[in-house]
């Protein structure tokens, strides 16, 4: 029975089909089946799929968006009856557009990338002061900070919010990752991020790798 | 005739058009600034205080669009450079704002600074296919928050080309009066042949931000030439579809002009967009795909059906350096999508971030071969030659008639660095290749040629506007 349900989460997944994948969740929570299983082995092949498939070209951002949001949508469902701590997550990152900068398409492109490999994603959006980072972080206990800005007159924000961590003596708490069409790694170090990532899927390894993972 | 194009018949402008309409009704457009807000809501819009939209019925929009002069003269410091806008189109410029530049002695792509802005900017000034300019590039060595000013500074002390520029905020527009008024000897004489112009970009999906309003509304009272850009991402911040984006892009537009012309009628106003599409594979935005040219030329359609005159942007390339592929993108996307406008923008690398001064000479060259092109032709007694075909008769030659050297310079484009000689000529005088020819001519020109120079106290009164110049917050 249970891997019937989870052969139909794959399913839903593969064809892009958001309102099977949510009702077949909920079935699963209604009929008391493990949420993790469910996730690990339904929802998660079907996104493996679908990554592969982008891998060697046959799929594109589109597909991969979808992708992610059926899988998103339905993995919320799923993790209701689930306390925080049991969540299946390698890390949290919290993601956002710094101060003054409304920039946004680039990011959520990483933090749909991020939240495929298994990261957990909390986006504070776009115009984020470095305080609202950092409480942020401390509030959902992030172990980095992902500042992304597109425009060079914006790029300070990201220094700044290397300055406020290390005023508040928190840098070694958090490790903090920059990208955005106006950042090179040259300014990268300068600033004293932990990393630095050209496009989505650096963002991947890089996170992926100061997690541990 | 000139050469035109179209991608729209007449009914699909209509039917994209009366989309926007809807849209600007039903769903409106987000104004987050409260001076907008009231003068949309006297207008007779639809306002939502708590969400800052702004829904509009069709006939206020088209009442505002009625009221937009359907001529602009934009102005040079030197008569020369005065542009008869939509009459006698198209003018080639520069697009705006890149960061980095290509180094003319390393070929390394770094940073742009003050002193690069002026050098390119002089380089522009001399370059004779084009008329007007954006500050090309925003210098990276000067205060961050205030680089606007300081771009629109050296850019206004290095030519007497108009300038078209960002605003950012009602400060900054009022700054450039001021430095457009210290260059003219006074406001009055600024005013009664403005070289400085604006330009203010939309917040697609349908939205404008406070900075822009904030510009918007300043430019309306200062009533200067504005441009409303609509640059939509296919596929991100407007439908895939090239109808979709037009239809929002469209709106966002009408939307501009329905506020400026509500506040102050009669303010010369320019229809741009710059709607583009995202690359799907690895989420970059390109400047000089094929669906650039569609939409240059099918927004401008729509911008000629409102009967206004029209910015758009051409020969940028998303090629890094001035190469194969920069060519061929100047050369396919940059005549195509001359066709869809009077102003027209461009001369970038690297989807519109990095200046190269050699490029620039390239630009040149290309901006004279497509306004050839676009020229057409002039069909008259005198050009039929109907007596000279007489006079020479079967088999003879026309090189050495008073007419083919009346005619022949305003008929037929002459090159400046397009390589037509011989291959043993070519290859004796060192076998260089287009760029190669290029860079040279960049350093004779810089070298040699020098732009009106300002008087230094008037230089001096320009640096302090930028140094004291200050950002406006929402």
């Amino acid at each position: 029975m249970k891997e019937a349900l989870f052969g139909e989460l794959r399913t839903a997944l593969e064809n892009f089909d958001v309102e099977t994948a949510k009702r077949v969740a909920q079935k699963v929570i209604d009929t008391n089946i493990n949420a993790i299983d469910a996730i690990e082995l339904g929802l998660l092949p079907g996104l493996r799929i679908i990554g592969n498939k982008f891998s060697s070209g046959e799929y594109f951002l589109p597909e991969l968006m979808l992708g992610a949001k059926v899988f998103k949508e339905a993995a919320a469902i799923l993790e209701q009856k689930m306390p925080l701590g049991e969540r299946p997550t390698k890390g949290t990152i919290v993601l956002g557009t710094v101060k003054n900068d409304v920039h946004d398409i680039g990011k959520n492109l990483v933090g749909t990338m991020l939240s495929m490999a298994g990261i957990r994603v909390v986006d504070i959006g776009v115009d984020c002061s470095p305080e609202k980072f950092i409480d942020k972080a401390i509030e959902v206990n992030a172990q980095i900070i992902g500042a992304s800005a597109l425009l060079t007159i914006t790029m300070e924000k990201q220094r700044e919010i290397i300055e406020v961590l290390r005023r508040m003596d928190l840098k070694k708490r958090f490790k903090v990752v920059v990208g955005g069409a106006a950042v090179d790694e040259t300014w990268a170090k300068e600033i004293g991020a932990d990393g630095y990532a050209e496009n989505a899927q650096e963002a991947v390894t890089l996170v992926s790798s100061l997690l541990g993972r | 005739m000139r050469l035109e194009a179209k991608v729209l018949d007449e009914n699909e402008v209509k039917r994209i058009h009366d989309a926007s309409l809807r849209v600007l009704e039903k769903i409106g457009i987000h104004m987050p600034h409260r001076e907008a807000l009231d003068v949309m809501e006297s207008a007779g819009a639809k306002v939502e205080r708590n969400s800052s939209m702004v829904k509009m019925p069709a006939q206020l929009v088209m009442n505002a669009v009625a009221k937009a002069p359907k001529s602009v003269i934009l102005y040079g410091r030197e008569p020369k450079y005065d542009m008869k806008v939509k009459e006698d189109g198209p003018f080639f410029g520069t697009m705006g704002y890149a960061t980095h530049i290509t180094d003319f002695e390393t070929c390394k792509r770094r940073y742009c600074t003050n002193a690069d802005l002026a050098e390119i900017t002089q380089l522009i000034d001399s370059l004779e296919n084009f008329t007007w300019m954006m500050p090309i590039a925003t210098p990276q060595d000067v205060p961050k928050e205030t680089s606007d000013w300081f771009a629109w500074v050296t850019t206004l002390k290095n030519t007497t080309k108009h300038v078209v520029g960002g605003a950012f905020g009602a400060n900054s527009v009022r700054d450039v009066i001021k430095m457009g008024s210290v260059i003219a000897g006074g406001e009055k004489k600024f005013r009664e042949k403005p070289f400085a112009s604006f330009g203010i970009l939309t917040r697609p999906p349908l939205q404008y931000s406070w900075l822009s309003l904030d510009g918007l509304l300043e430019i309306a009272r200062q009533k200067l030439p504005t441009y409303l850009n609509a640059g939509c991402i296919a596929g991100a911040t407007s439908p895939v579809t090239l109808a979709g984006t037009m239809t929002l892009a469209h709106a966002e537009i009408m939307g501009g002009i329905a506020l400026v012309q509500s506040l102050n009628p009669g303010t010369p106003m320019f229809y741009a967009s710059w709607s583009r599409i995202m690359d799907m594979r690895t989420g970059n935005v390109s400047l000089s795909s094929p669906e650039w040219s569609v939409f240059r030329i099918g927004l401008g359609q729509l911008g000629r059906y409102l009967g206004l005159p029209i910015r758009t942007a051409a020969m940028l390339c998303d090629a890094k350096i001035s190469d194969v592929q920069a060519g061929y993108e100047k050369g396919t996307t940059g005549l195509a999508a001359s066709l869809g406008g009077d102003l027209i923008s461009g001369m970038q690398l690297d989807s519109d971030k990095t200046v190269d001064l050699a490029d620039l000479v390239i630009d040149n060259e290309v901006a004279g071969m497509i306004k050839r092109i676009i020229r057409g032709v002039d069909v008259n007694d005198e050009k039929i030659a109907f007596d000279l075909i007489n006079e020479i008769g079967p088999g003879g030659t026309y090189l050495a008639t008073l007419h083919t050297m009346r005619h022949f310079r305003e008929e037929i484009w002459l090159p400046t660095i397009t390589e037509r000689r011989t291959w043993a000529v070519w290859e004796k005088e060192g076998s260089r290749d287009a760029l190669a020819r290029a860079k040279e001519t960049a350093k004779e020109i810089l070298s040699s040629h020098h732009p009106v120079r300002l008087p230094p106290d008037v230089e001096k009164e320009l640096d302090v506007i930028a140094a004291s110049a200050k950002l406006s917050e929402g």
